[in-house]
């Protein structure tokens, strides 16, 4: 199948005029509608692979015949798991007749699910190459919801590492310390002598002292420090082992763009060992870098340690030209910087490089496909700020909330509405993505276009209703899908928002149901707070994080907006949402442990146990083969 | 800024008139003396619960009930051996016994001495709960001079500690000074706030508070009712002005803004033109549906409303000739709808429910936006969530505006929190007596606090000419 | 002046119809059916047939209140004089053409009911009054017509079928099993917290489908929708669209520019600013 998305294969289009829906076989009527449905077919691997061969617009099925957790491969696992190590340390544990009531979880069907659009990625087109390795006909199927818990997921939380452990610096004010305080000169060759030396003690090694201790290097094998700089002289005489090339890295009308934001600046980024983490949280990055890089700059121009001037830089590096992923959160939520709470919606569109990736760039009609980058960069969004954030820091808890997030990157659900809506805009403004004028009334229409056919896929297929079973689900999906049309189309990044909010109207007075408890407080308020001004309800979604009062409670929702975010800028011909600095930070994707080209993929690869985290400790750990006491020598045995 | 000139009508909680006339400028927290005062009043009041630390010092159990540094005077009975000379010696190095409480007419006068600037500044030391508690409230000159508003706390704290190592030379010394600290301050400066201290404040250190302007609107729901002893519209009117006060302090009160936020005030809090009584006079054994059809009523009544459109099955949209006005009835039928379903059940838990679905039925109901442009009803669905479930919050008690729950609307959801944990009658765990029994003694003592309606009125009278 | 008589919800269409007359608590619900007392019980959960009501508090009388003008004019209800504990109450409602659904239930009881809390999740409605108010009411919510038999339960505790298909009776998916046909009716064989109850609960026949598309308050698109693709997408005056979009397009509006300026809905005064051509700024 084709892997770039053409709207034509779908429409009849006369010029001058209005493209027809109706031309599309099929009207709003039960059983044609999927002929719909088919304009991606997809959908119909996606529910064969979940329910098998069934009528997908019948509403009736059979129940209490599934064995409760036996149909489930992974709990199956689970429960011989836990009932070793109740054996082996007395006190129970995993238990599945304890779900409900006496009755194990999977009375109905707990179904598997597929990640959106790997098939299209991989395949390639006659514009686009193929993946390298990929095999035809593949995509990640029949995956467990647990496999998407981020407890179980190492490539989720090695997302979350790669921020947290990450820090920017801008190097010139370093230079211009050893330049005029200790009179020494800088040049390509010592910046790379520099580069050498922290790349030694960044992780493992020492510098300057004798007789201290360092670190097992396997240990530590993901801790590096790269350098980017948008003056092309300099970049071409840094080793190349060190330094990220904007020209090869990005697409050719992005590069200019980035270079102009970035000028002469000299940036290096440092990722401190994931395993660092463990000690602490994101603030840990920048202390650690501002004291191995002081180091390292000690070492490379040889400057007597001690010296006045190294406190120049390790206050430059800690507060006076550092970039921060995240910004510190107060009291009630307190957490230093680099915390996944901090980052703010438009850096973490930024840090998701697929607005850089061949199907961003050539992806709808062959021209730049904007819809493309929201659902990419919609899902670590998601993942990190609800999975990641708001459930497991602010609320806690083993039995996640997976299922909100998941239905956004798996079985085409989303993809569906959001370039429906995107092909009907261009055909109906008749002009390209981002250039539809941002008047209220289009956004509305837009909204009430891409909500109809949502919300007429989940009546007209009932499988479909059972897939997203939780109305919040339902909620998040037609309100992203709704934002990420409207962003694509206009290129306006708060009109989108704006639209996610109409959609609460739009789904309430239809289903007379929304979400849970809480869910659509941020989407009721946020009708009157998108265009406001007062002291603590307004900013543009850019800049918002997960302490902006409005979204610093409630799942569901942040992970869209960052993708609305990162769509909108991309519609308006943009190589980067808010930050070309974090943009290029992140883009060493040949390095950093997580390929933020491709999350969705990153995290299909978790699920299938495919993705190895960094920061293990095996290398220094007692081997351990599958038990507990198994293989220990005696001294260890009563130890747990 | 202009002074907004239009006049409302001051009514008491029954119903009666206190003061007519008054220029809505008058009852705005730069204007008003009564609410400066009541602003100057939570700013300068620290409770010292000098039998706390008296207990403290002489049990070893500080900043908490499950820390305790134990001295052990039976050591000589225990089973054990200390040394080859002989059984165990018990010692004491972490305990004293000080009689702080029996002393206190002496230490009182002693420290209102420390505290005082000049003579007769304004200091004020009571005794309370005979010698168990102090009311202390340093004077202006001393808690204004900074620009913070922790004076008072940390001035009193420091005063009683030098006080007590002053007066009890004789057993305390310098063994003594970290524990006597403690038993004032708390686990201060270790942590952030006086955790587990006996000198109290009811504002949080500012590094507590949401953002700037948020100080007074930290003390919990549970606190205003015991300081108004349960009073529904006394405990509403406070919290309102607490919230008003705040509002001012966070930059909302300014602008287009200023007049809509003043009437938020003078309309829920204050019961201004009487439409909060008369709502609950009308609906009371009616449901939050009766109040929706009641404001509504009043609103077309008053001219704030009019009908804009008939659609063809019937159905009526309505548009604002006041919007502004139009809002604060909503907050006054929110209070209302608020005192009728919680005064109903006699239980507070489901004033978020009432708050978001009185608003919903405005929306639905006239086509026109509900409080706050739907802050009433976000407010009351992040609320309804965190006062049922498992992620967090607690009881309607423990919130307050400086809550990240609860702090999204401007200023007329919490006097509406107040209203429904005013009327509850005991269905609560974490209720006023429960969080509040030291607060409500000390504060409700003070007239201005727990009964802030009359003086607010009578302080607008004074001043109104000027506008 | 005349006192003003609310609408509740517009009447333009049928599904808007259903849903105002279930709102408007002057109409008289239809009652379904007769739930014997202890059966009633036996299903809610909270207590045995002849067994006292829990209290939390004292009775009123007993405790005192305290003196507040508020009280005087706001009359406890029975629960609340008698001290009892506030007990829950949580329904389940289909999407599969439910006569009922979260948000309109919520409406209701806030119509009808005094003392209530209420809360709408996707799957569920809780509701909690003094015990023996929700038992009140609670028989409304399970008596009449915005009960039917196979798509609203009763169900406390994993709530899950609200939106999966239904099984080939027709009957909600519940996990738990509480329900069961028995020939062509619907029986109780477990209360709301899955306890098995001694004597199964009859509770009738649920309406046919063809009966339930009419009385549903919730749009659908194998029924009646709400938005119509051909009125969206060639955009017809607001005259010529369902009076409940109508009022989703008006009070977007009215939210975001009121939280604007206020003076830009008076009178609607946004409407002017609308009409104005947006000039591009490149």
């Amino acid at each position: 199948m084709s892997q770039t998305r053409t709207s034509r294969e779908n429409t009849v289009v006369e010029e001058g005029k209005y493209w027809d829906p109706h031309a599309v076989e099929g009207h709003l009527e039960k059983g044609k509608t999927w002929e719909r449905m088919q304009i991606r077919d997809d959908c119909g691997n996606m529910f064969k692979s979940k329910f098998g061969d069934i009528d997908f617009t019948d509403r009736h099925t059979e129940y209490y015949r599934f064995n409760g957790v036996l149909q489930s491969k992974r709990k199956s696992e689970a429960w011989e798991i836990a009932k070793r190590i109740t054996k082996e340390r007395g006190i129970p544990n995993y238990n599945p007749d304890l779900h409900l009531h006496g009755v194990q979880m999977g009375q109905r069907m707990l179904q598997t699910y597929k990640i959106t659009g790997l098939e299209r990625e991989w395949a390639g087109a006659e514009d686009t190459p193929a993946h390298p390795g990929w095999v035809p006909g593949t995509g990640i199927y029949g995956i467990e919801m647990d496999d998407v818990n981020y407890e179980n997921n190492m490539a989720m939380q090695q997302s979350r590492d790669d921020i947290s452990r990450t820090a920017i610096n801008g190097m010139n004010i370093s230079h211009e310390t050893i330049e005029r305080r200790f009179g020494k000169e800088v040049t390509p060759e010592t910046i790379n002598t520099y580069m050498e030396m922290l790349n030694h003690n960044l992780g493992a090694g020492a510098l300057i002292q004798e007789h201290v201790t360092e670190t097992n290097p396997e240990l530590v094998k993901d801790c590096y420090a790269i350098m980017f700089t948008g003056d092309d002289d300099v970049a071409d005489a840094i080793d190349p082992r060190f330094i990220t090339n904007i020209d090869t890295h990005f697409p050719e009308y992005q590069v200019p763009q980035l270079k102009e934001q970035l000028k002469g600046k000299m940036y290096q980024v440092c990722r401190i060992p994931t395993m660092a983490l463990r000690t602490s949280d994101g603030g840990l990055a920048r202390a650690w870098v501002g004291q191995q890089a002081s180091l390292a700059y000690v070492g490379a121009y040889d400057i007597p340690a001690g010296d006045a001037v190294t406190s120049d830089f390790v206050f430059t590096i800690k507060h006076g030209d550092v970039v921060f992923s995240g910004t510190a959160l107060p009291y009630r939520r307190a957490q230093r910087v680099n915390s996944i709470g901090g980052v703010p919606y438009g850096y973490y569109a930024d840090i998701c490089q697929s607005s850089r990736t061949p199907e961003a760039v050539k992806g709808l009609d062959g021209g730049i496909d904007p819809v493309k980058v929201t659902v990419e960069a919609l899902t670590p969004g998601c993942v990190l700020t609800d999975q990641g954030w708001l459930h497991n820091y602010l609320a806690g808890g083993s039995s996640s909330w997976a299922s909100y997030v998941m239905s956004v990157y798996t079985d085409e659900i989303l993809e569906d509405p959001s370039y429906y809506g995107a092909d009907w805009g261009i055909h109906h403004y008749k002009c390209g993505v981002g250039e539809v004028p941002n008047t209220l009334e289009n956004g509305m229409q837009i909204a009430e276009v891409v909500g109809q056919h949502f919300l007429a896929s989940y009546d007209l297929y009932p499988a479909m209703c059972e897939a997203h079973f939780g109305g919040s689900q339902r909620f998040l999906l037609q309100c992203a899908a709704i934002g990420a049309a409207t962003g694509c189309l206009t290129g306006d990044t708060d009109l989108g928002q704006t639209m996610w909010m109409y959609n609460t109207h739009i789904q309430k007075e239809h289903c007379m149901r929304l979400g849970f408890y809480g869910h659509d407080m941020q989407d009721q308020m946020g009708c009157g707070h998108n265009a406001s001004y007062r002291s603590d309800q307004s900013c543009p979604y850019e800049l918002r994080n997960m302490n902006f009062p409005d979204q610093a409670m409630h799942v569901g929702h942040v992970g869209g907006y960052i993708g609305i975010c990162g769509g909108s800028a991309h519609a308006r011909g943009a190589a980067y949402c808010t930050n070309p600095v974090i943009k290029v930070a992140y883009a060493d994707h040949e390095h950093i442990q997580f390929d933020w080209r491709y999350p969705r993929r990153e995290y299909g690869r978790g699920a299938l146990h495919d993705f190895m985290p960094a920061g293990e400790r095996t290398v220094v750990c007692p081997s351990y083969a599958g038990g507990i006491t198994a293989n220990l020598p005696p001294m260890y045995e009563k130890k747990r | 800024m202009a002074y907004l000139t239009e006049k409302i009508d001051l009514y008491n909680d029954r119903g009666q008139v206190i003061e007519s006339g008054i220029p809505l400028e008058a009852v705005t927290p730069v204007q008003n003396p009564a609410v400066r005062e009541i602003a100057d009043t939570f700013k300068r009041s620290i409770a010292v619960n000098l039998a706390g630390a008296q207990k403290a010092l002489s049990t070893g159990h500080y900043a908490n009930e499950y820390i305790h540094l134990p001295d052990i005077p039976n050591k000589a009975d225990l089973p054990i051996k200390s040394g080859p000379y002989g059984k165990p010696k018990a010692v004491r190095t972490r305990t004293w016994d000080v009689p702080l409480v029996e002393n206190a007419d002496t230490l009182a006068a002693k420290l209102k001495e420390k505290l005082q600037v000049d003579a007769d500044d304004g200091t004020e030391v009571k005794i309370m709960k005979k010698g168990a508690m102090f009311y202390v409230k340093p004077s202006q000159k001393l808690c204004t001079t900074g620009i913070e508003y922790t004076t008072a706390l940390t001035a009193t704290a420091q005063a009683m500690t030098d006080l007590v190592m002053e007066e009890f030379d004789d057993i305390l010394d310098f063994h003594a000074a970290p524990l006597v600290h403690t038993a004032f301050y708390g686990r201060y400066p270790s942590t952030y706030e006086f955790m587990g201290g006996n000198v109290i404040s009811l504002l949080a250190a500012s590094c507590a508070n949401e953002g700037p302007g948020f100080a007074l609107r930290n003390l919990m729901v549970n606190h205003i009712v015991a300081i108004t002893r349960r009073r529904t519209m006394e405990a509403m009117a406070l919290s309102s002005t607490l919230e008003a006060i705040s509002h001012l302090e966070m930059g909302d009160a300014i602008g287009r803004w200023r007049r809509w936020q003043s009437l938020v005030y003078a309309y829920q809090g204050l019961n201004a033109n009487n439409i909060v009584y008369d709502l609950v006079k009308e609906c009371g054994s009616g449901t939050t549906g009766d109040v929706v059809g009641a404001t509504i009523g009043r609103a077309l009544e008053d001219k704030v409303i009019r009908v804009q459109k008939t659609l063809p099955s019937g159905f009526k949209f309505y548009t604002a000739l006041d919007p502004s006005l139009w809002n604060a009835y909503t907050c006054a039928g929110t209070a209302a709808a608020v005192i009728v379903n919680q005064g109903a059940a006699r239980a507070a838990q489901g004033v978020a429910s009432t708050v978001l679905y009185f608003n919903d039925m405005i929306d639905h109901e006239t086509g026109l936006p509900s409080a706050g442009y739907a802050d009433g009803v976000g407010n009351g669905i992040s609320m309804s969530f965190f006062s049922h479930s498992i992620y967090g919050g607690g009881s309607p008690g423990v919130f307050h505006g400086n809550h990240i729950v609860t702090r999204h609307s401007k200023g007329f959801l919490i006097p509406c929190v107040a209203a429904a944990v005013a009327l509850d009658a005991g269905t609560a765990v974490y209720g006023p007596e429960a969080t509040s029994g030291l607060v409500g003694d000390i504060f409700s003592e003070i007239d201005l606090l727990r009964e802030p309606m009359e003086s607010v009125a009578k302080s607008a009278a004074e001043i109104k000419n000027k506008f | 002046m005349a006192k003003y008589e609310r609408q509740y919800y517009n009447k333009g269409d049928p599904i808007a119809r259903n849903r105002q007359r279930i709102v408007d608590p002057n109409t008289k619900l239809e009652k379904l059916r007769t739930i014997p007392d202890e059966g009633f019980l036996s299903i809610l959960g909270h207590r045995n047939f002849g067994e006292a009501y829990k209290s939390v508090h004292p009775p009123l009388s007993e405790l005192g209140e305290p003196e507040d003008p508020m009280r005087d004019l706001v009359p406890p209800t029975e629960g609340a004089k008698a001290g009892d504990i506030v007990d829950t109450l949580v329904m389940t409602d289909s999407v599969y053409d439910a006569p009922l659904a979260v948000y309109l239930r919520a409406w209701m009881l806030h119509n009808r009911v005094r003392g209530l809390d209420t809360g709408c999740y996707s799957g569920r409605n809780t509701v909690e009054m003094r015990a023996r108010d929700l038992e009140d009411a609670g028989r409304m919510l399970l008596e009449t017509e915005v009960c039917d038999a196979r798509r609203n339960h009763l169900r406390q505790m994993t709530c899950t079928g609200h939106s999966c298909r239904l099984d080939q009776d027709g009957l909600m998916f519940d996990a738990v099993r509480r329900t069961k046909m028995e020939g062509t009716d619907v029986i109780y064989v477990k209360n709301g917290f899955g306890n098995p109850i001694d004597k199964p609960v009859s509770i009738g026949k649920g309406l046919s489908d063809e009966e339930l598309k009419k009385r549903t308050v919730i749009y659908r698109y194998d029924n009646i929708p709400n938005l119509v693709l051909e009125e969206v997408v060639n955009p017809r005056p607001d005259e010529e669209v369902k009076e409940t979009i109508q009022w989703i397009r008006r009070i977007m509006r009215q939210r975001l520019y009121g939280n604007l300026n206020p003076e830009l809905i008076k009178e609607d005064a946004y409407e002017n600013l609308e009409q104005l051509e947006l000039k591009p700024r490149y």
